[in-house]
C-alpha cells in the first residue's frame, strides 16, 4: 500500500507554523470564491507551481492516483443530473430512473469543469499544507482553540499509518492461513476480505484502549493544557504574509465587484468581457499568490 | 508514624462483570527511594496492583474496589482530574502503543501539555530529559522511525518530564531484543540510584532485574504471597514456586545444593568453591586441537553431504531487498533438516524474520532459492503452503476474530479444504486444544484470553490445520517462564513425531534447553550453526546462564540438566 510522504520537522522550520498553515488555506478559500475559468485555471497553475516548488508534487500524483475515480464519477453524474442550460447537446427521449431524460448542455458540461477545477485545487491545497506541516506541529498550531479536535486529528493521523502496516501483516497471516484472497468472483475476493476487516477493527480498538491508558496516566483530562511549541516568528514570515494578505484582500474586493464570478447559465458569458478590463487583477494576483510559494520553497541543504 | 510513598490498605478490587475479585485483601508498602520489583505468573495480578498505585484501576477500566491505595499518605481517592499523575508516572509493556505524538521532542513534551506547566519550565525539562536520556540526537526524529527500544526510552523520557516521585514499569522490556532490554533496565536502576527515583517495577525476565531490586514481592491469585529480599525471594521460590527461579538458581536447586544465587557471579564463587575443594581438578576447558579439526570437519560436511529428501527447508545463496531499499538477506545459505527443532538467533536487522517469510512463500528472493520440501518456492503462494507448513507471526492477535476459539479453528480447517463439524474435525480440534491447556476455553472469544493463551490459541488456528513443519516468529515473547516451559517441551514432542520446528528467539536459555539445532544470523548471512553445546558453550552474548556459570571449570554445560547433574556429581566427590 502506498502511503503519504509526511515532512519531517527540519524540513520546514525556517517559517512559522502558521504560514505554513495560511498559505493552503489562502489557495482553498480562492478556489471556493472563485468561479471564472481563468482565475480557476490561474490557482491550479499557483497551487501546482507550489507543489513543485515545495518538492511535494509526488504526492499529489499519489493523492490523484486514488482521487481520479471520484472526481470523474462526480463529473459525469452532475453532468447527467443537471439540466439547466440554453446550449443542448443531446437530448435523449428514454425516461432513466434516478437522472430522467438525459439533456447534455454546453453550459453544464462547461459548469461541472470549473467544479473540476476547483477540486483539483482542493486537492492540491490539501497535500501542500499535509506536506508542509507536520502533524505534531499543526497540533500544537490548533491546540490552543481546539484542544480536543486536535488530538483527534493527530491520534487519526497515527491510525491511518498504524492500519496500514496491520493490513499488510493481517493480510500476511491470513495467506499464511490458505485464504487466496486473488481467487473467484469479486463478490468472493470481498467476502474473504471480510474477516481481514473485523481483525483490523477489534486491533484498533485495543490499540486505541492502550493508547488511551497511556493518555491518561500522563494527565491527558486534566483540564487547561499549555502548548510546547518550537515556532517563532521571523521578518520570513512577514514576507510570505505580506502577498498572502494582499491576495485575500484583492480577491474579496473583486469578489465584491463580481469580477471574479462568472456566468454559467442560461448561456456561457464571455471569458474576456469589456475586452479584458474585467480580468485586469487576474496578473496581480497570479504575482501575489506566487511569491509566497516561492518563498515558501524547500531548499536543498548542502551536507 | 512513617509515611510511605505508596501504601494500599485491605485492598479488593473486581473488574467490571467479574465475580473473582482480580486482588484480595492485600496490605502492602513502599518506601521512598526504593526500588521494587513485583513477580508472579501471568495473570495474578501484578498488572492491575501497578494501575491501583496511579489511580488507572479503578478510574480508567471501572469496576467495584474496596480499600484504600495512598500516595505519601493521601488517598488517591481525593486526588482528582488525575493529578496523581504529577507524582507517580507509568511505562507500560508494548513501545507502540503509548506513543501518542509523530516527533520525539513533542512526545516528551505532551504530558507536561497535559499538566499546564508554563512554556520555559517546558522548554527547560524537555532539554535536560533528552540530555539525561541522550536522546537529543534524535529529538526530531518521527516515533515511527525508531528503534523499539528507542521507543521505549522515549516513553520513559516523556514519564520523567513530569518529574514524579515514582515511576511504575509494566513489563517494560517484553516486546525488546536482550540488548535494548538490558539499555532500559540500566537507565531505570540510573534513576533510583542517581534521582532517588522510588520504581516498582513488573517483569517476567526475573533473571535481568533480581539483582537490581531492593526488595521483591511475589503474587499468586491476586494475593502478594511474599515480599523480602531478593536472597530470601530464591528461597521462598525453590520452596513454593520453582516456576519464578532463576536459572542459576534453579541449578543449584536440582543440583541438589543448598546455596541460592542469585546472579552468575554469586553461581560461579559457588562452583569455584566446588571445584577448588576437589583434590584434582579435570582439565575440560576444550577439546585437543584433533577433536576440535573433526567437528569443524563434520560440521562443514554434514549440511552438503545430507540428502535433499531429509531437507525439510533449503535455501541457497538467497538474496533480499525491501522496496525501501535495504538489502537484508546477503547471499543465506542454510539447511533445516526434516525433523530437526531449529532455533535462529542473531541481532536486529540480521534478516531472521525476513528469512521465516521466505519459508513461508510470503517473501521470495530476488536472487537464489528457497526449497521447500525439495520444492523450489519462486512460484509458490503463501496460501498454498497452508496445511503442510504452519507460520505464527509475533503477533497472535492477528490471528483471532472469531467469536469462539472453536471457530477459529474451523476457519483455519475449512481454508485448505478440511472438514468441520464432523467427528474427524472435533477429534484434531479437540486434541490440539488438549495438548495446549486451551480446551477449558474452546467456547471462549479468543480475545478474552490472557497474553501466553493467546499465543498458544494462535498456535492451535495453525496447528488445526495438521501442517509438517512449524515457522515460528519469537513465539516465547511475553511468555512467564512456565508458560514458556509448556510451549518447549511440547514443541519437543511436536518434532519427536517426526516434523520439524523452526523458530526466531532471542531466548538463548530457551534455544539451548528446547532446540537441537541452532542458527546464528548476522549481516543477511548464516554466521555459524550447530548444535546448543557447539555454538553456546563458549559464547559471550549467546549463552545462557547455566553456561557462563559453569565456564573455565565445565565448558560444555549449557542446559539446566547438565549443569544440575555435575553439581551433584562434584559434590558427590567432595562428600567422598
Amino acid at each position: 500500500m502506498s502511503r503519504l510522504s509526511l515532512p519531517t520537522v527540519e524540513s520546514d522550520m525556517r517559517h512559522h507554523a502558521g504560514t505554513l498553515a495560511f498559505y493552503p488555506f489562502l489557495l482553498l478559500l480562492l478556489a471556493v470564491l472563485v468561479e471564472h475559468p481563468l482565475y480557476l485555471i490561474l490557482l491550479l497553475f499557483v497551487t501546482t507551481a507550489a507543489l513543485i516548488l515545495r518538492g511535494s508534487l509526488s504526492a499529489f500524483g499519489k493523492t490523484l492516483r486514488f482521487g481520479w475515480a471520484f472526481l470523474l464519477v462526480f463529473f459525469v453524474l452532475s453532468v447527467l443530473i443537471n439540466k439547466n442550460g440554453a446550449t443542448v447537446l443531446y437530448a435523449g427521449g428514454l425516461n432513466f430512473p434516478v437522472f430522467g431524460k438525459i439533456r447534455l448542455t454546453a453550459e453544464s458540461i462547461a459548469y461541472q469543469g470549473m467544479m473540476l477545477l476547483r477540486l483539483l485545487v482542493i486537492f492540491g491545497a490539501s497535500t501542500l499544507y499535509v506536506t508542509s506541516l507536520s502533524p505534531d506541529r499543526g497540533f500544537s498550531l490548533f491546540s490552543s482553540f481546539a484542544g480536543r479536535s486536535s488530538v483527534v486529528a493527530m491520534l487519526t493521523t497515527r491510525l491511518i499509518s498504524y492500519l496500514s502496516e496491520q493490513t499488510d501483516a493481517v493480510r500476511d497471516v491470513m495467506r499464511t492461513r490458505g485464504v487466496k484472497f486473488e481467487e473467484g468472483s469479486w463478490i468472493k475476493r470481498l467476502q474473504k476480505r471480510n474477516p481481514l476487516l473485523n481483525v483490523l477493527l477489534v486491533s484498533a480498538m485495543e490499540g486505541s484502549w492502550q493508547v488511551a491508558e497511556a493518555m491518561e496516566a500522563r494527565g491527558y483530562g486534566m483540564g487547561r493544557r499549555t502548548a510546547y511549541t518550537r515556532e517563532r516568528w521571523t521578518g520570513r514570515d512577514g514576507l510570505v504574509w505580506l502577498p498572502m494578505v494582499a491576495a485575500l484582500f484583492l480577491a474579496i474586493g473583486e469578489k465584491m465587484s463580481e469580477r471574479i464570478d462568472y456566468a454559467f447559465y442560461p448561456r456561457l458569458g464571455p471569458l474576456w468581457p469589456d475586452g479584458g478590463e474585467a480580468l485586469a487583477a487576474l496578473p496581480v494576483l497570479a504575482v501575489l499568490l506566487l511569491l509566497p510559494a516561492f518563498l515558501l520553497r524547500r531548499r536543498r541543504r548542502n551536507r | 508514624m512513617k509515611v510511605h510513598e505508596l501504601s494500599v490498605e485491605h485492598l479488593t478490587y473486581w473488574y467490571p462483570e467479574r465475580e473473582r475479585p482480580a486482588l484480595c485483601g492485600i496490605n502492602w508498602q513502599v518506601s521512598r527511594g526504593e526500588f521494587v520489583l513485583l513477580a508472579g505468573p501471568s495473570g495474578c495480578g501484578k498488572s492491575t496492583l501497578l494501575r491501583t498505585l496511579n489511580g488507572l484501576v479503578p478510574e480508567f477500566y471501572g469496576g467495584r474496589i474496596a480499600g484504600r491505595v495512598r500516595a505519601r499518605g493521601q488517598d488517591l481517592r481525593d486526588i482528582k482530574d488525575r493529578r496523581i499523575a504529577r507524582h507517580v508516572g507509568m511505562v507500560f509493556q508494548d513501545p507502540e502503543r503509548q506513543l501518542v505524538m509523530n516527533e520525539v521532542e513533542r512526545e516528551i513534551a505532551f504530558g507536561l501539555e497535559n499538566l499546564a506547566v508554563p512554556e520555559n519550565e517546558m522548554r527547560r525539562r524537555v532539554a535536560e530529559v533528552m540530555a539525561f536520556f541522550d536522546l537529543t540526537p534524535l529529538r526530531r526524529k518521527r516515533t515511527a522511525d525508531l528503534s523499539g527500544g528507542e521507543k521505549q526510552k522515549v516513553a520513559i523520557a516523556s514519564v520523567m518530564a513530569l518529574q514524579p516521585d515514582v515511576l511504575l514499569l509494566d513489563e517494560p522490556t517484553s516486546q525488546l531484543d536482550p540488548g535494548a532490554a538490558q539499555e532500559i533496565l540500566d537507565l531505570i536502576k540510573r534513576m533510583n540510584e542517581e534521582l532517588g527515583l522510588t520504581v516498582v517495577l513488573v517483569e517476567q525476565r526475573l533473571d535481568r532485574v533480581l539483582h537490581l531490586a531492593d526488595r521483591v514481592a511475589a503474587m499468586a491469585d491476586g494475593k502478594i504471597e511474599f515480599d523480602g529480599s531478593a536472597q530470601d525471594f530464591a528461597h521462598y521460590a525453590a520452596e513454593r514456586r520453582t516456576e519464578l527461579l532463576l536459572p542459576v538458581t534453579k541449578l543449584f536447586v536440582e543440583g541438589g545444593r543448598p546455596e541460592r544465587p542469585l546472579t552468575v557471579k554469586d553461581a560461579r564463587s559457588h562452583i569455584a568453591a566446588l571445584y577448588e575443594g576437589c583434590a584434582e581438578r579435570e582439565e575440560r576447558a576444550g577439546d585437543p586441537p584433533m577433536s576440535r579439526m573433526k567437528k569443524t570437519l563434520q560440521r562443514l560436511f554434514a549440511g552438503g553431504g545430507r540428502e535433499a529428501d531429509e531437507r525439510a527447508f533449503e535455501a541457497g545463496r538467497v538474496r533480499f531487498r525491501y522496496e525501501s531499499g535495504e538489502e537484508v538477506l546477503k547471499g543465506l545459505d542454510l539447511i533445516v533438516p526434516r525433523g530437526s527443532f531449529t532455533a535462529i538467533l542473531g541481532p536486529n536487522g540480521a534478516g531472521k524474520s525476513t528469512l521465516l517469510r521466505h519459508f513461508c512463500a510470503l517473501l521470495h528472493p530476488q536472487e537464489g532459492k528457497v526449497l521447500q520440501d525439495g520444492r523450489d518456492l519462486r512460484s509458490v503462494d503463501a496460501a498454498a503452503l497452508a496445511g503442510r507448513v504452519g507460520y505464527l507471526s509475533q503477533n497472535p492477535g492477528d490471528y483471532l476474530f472469531h467469536e469462539t476459539l472453536r471457530a477459529e479453528c474451523e476457519f483455519s480447517r475449512r481454508q485448505i479444504g478440511l472438514s468441520t463439524g464432523d467427528d474427524e474435525a472435533e477429534r484434531v480440534i479437540v486434541a490440539v486444544l488438549e495438548t495446549l491447556g486451551l480446551l477449558p476455553h474452546l467456547d471462549r472469544n479468543p480475545r478474552d484470553l490472557s497474553g501466553g493463551e493467546r499465543q498458544r490459541a494462535a498456535l492451535a488456528t495453525v496447528l488445526v490445520q495438521e501442517p509438517s513443519a512449524l515457522l515460528l516468529d519469537e513465539p516465547t515473547r511475553g511468555l512467564d517462564s512456565g508458560q514458556k516451559e509448556i510451549l518447549g517441551n511440547w514443541l519437543r514432542h511436536y518434532v519427536e513425531e517426526g516434523r520439524t520446528v523452526v523458530l526466531i528467539t532471542h531466548d538463548v536459555e530457551f534455544a539451548a534447553e528446547h532446540a537441537g539445532h541452532l542458527v546464528l544470523l548476522d549481516d543477511g548471512q548464516t554466521a555459524a550453526q550447530g548444535t546448543p553445546r557447539e555454538m553456546l558453550a563458549r559464547g559471550l552474548f549467546y549463552a545462557p546462564q547455566i553456561g557462563r556459570a559453569f565456564r573455565g571449570y565445565e565448558d560444555d554445560v549449557v542446559t539446566l540438566a547438565d549443569g544440575a547433574a555435575r553439581l551433584r556429581g562434584r559434590s558427590g566427590q567432595v562428600d567422598a
